[in-house]
């Protein structure tokens, strides 16, 4: 049996990844008999790892090489940080228990999956890096487009926080008693998170209207 | 980065070298391919000393590569 080309194999482990992200997200929340959350983690991470193998051994091509490798980064930061964004909101009701972290294991279980993610992304981003190795990676015009997407997430950054202090500033005492200290600290982590998608998201729009526009 | 009033003829002498490759540039300014790209398509105004290398590796003086369109 001949072997699946690269590009074959790519496809298979997107979708696989696909399937792994989707246990993921909802596997908790399913009346089946196994850990559906942890089947999706790893079958999440397996993919990445097949999905970086398939990549090292495609040939560089054209559409590749128009693309920066800052814009490759800022993609994928965009779908991992969007991941652990979506993950911590689905399982936001975790942190709401009036208990510390190393009582709450269900709060223990989301921290887990959400350094998986976190994990799976450094992994990838060092193994892009190792693919453009011997290359420029990034040099002046980078370093702009780096600087306006961080003001873009600093702002962003800045208004969750206010949002979240005049959210606790307006809120009476009673419905205060009901946000655990967890709760808090874990709304920050979502504004530290989406400012960082924020800068992402920035930075490969940018990347991408130069390059649909130096390609009219 | 938006468009930029400093207008090149990077693509023009490009083509006067033996149709040097924009990697082939980059590689001589050590910026990404995709910097010559943009600067090509006038997205972007590069810094004096990328300006100064790019005139350097195509053999002419500056000026003969930048010029500088006032806005309307």
């Amino acid at each position: 049996m001949t072997r699946p080309s690269p590009r074959t194999q790519l496809i298979a482990c997107l979708l696989l990844a696909g399937v792994g992200l989707a246990l993921f997200f909802t596997g908790e929340y399913r009346d089946i008999p196994f850990p559906a959350g942890w089947v999706g983690t790893f079958l999440f991470v397996a993919a990445v790892w097949f999905f970086v193998d398939a990549l090292h051994r495609i040939p560089h091509s054209e559409d590749e090489a128009a693309i920066a490798h800052g814009e490759w980064q800022a993609w994928i930061g965009v779908a991992f940080v969007g991941a652990v964004i979506v993950a911590s909101l689905i399982n936001a009701d975790a942190f709401l228990l009036q208990v510390p972290i190393g009582q709450n294991p269900d709060a223990g279980a989301v921290g887990r999956h959400i350094g998986t993610l976190f994990v799976a992304w450094l992994v990838l981003a060092h193994v892009l890096k190792q693919r453009w190795s011997g290359k420029v990676l990034a040099d002046e015009r980078d370093a702009r487009i780096e600087l306006a997407a961080s003001q873009w997430a600093r702002f962003t950054t800045a208004s969750c926080v206010i949002g979240i202090a005049l959210m606790l500033g307006f809120s009476d005492t009673d419905r205060l008693r009901e946000f655990s200290y967890l709760f808090i600290a874990q709304t920050l982590m979502l504004a530290l998170l989406l400012g960082l998608w924020f800068d992402q998201l920035v930075a490969a729009f940018l990347y991408w209207r130069d390059r649909r526009a130096a390609a009219a | 980065m938006t468009g930029t009033p400093v207008g090149n003829q990077i693509r023009r002498l490009r083509f006067g070298r033996g149709e040097m490759t924009q990697q082939a540039l980059a590689d001589a300014c050590a910026v990404t391919r995709q910097t010559i790209i943009a600067l090509e398509a006038g997205r972007y105004a590069p810094s004096l000393g990328l300006a100064f290398c790019i005139a350097y590796a195509l053999f002419v003086r500056i000026e003969d590569v930048f010029h500088w369109s006032k806005p309307e």
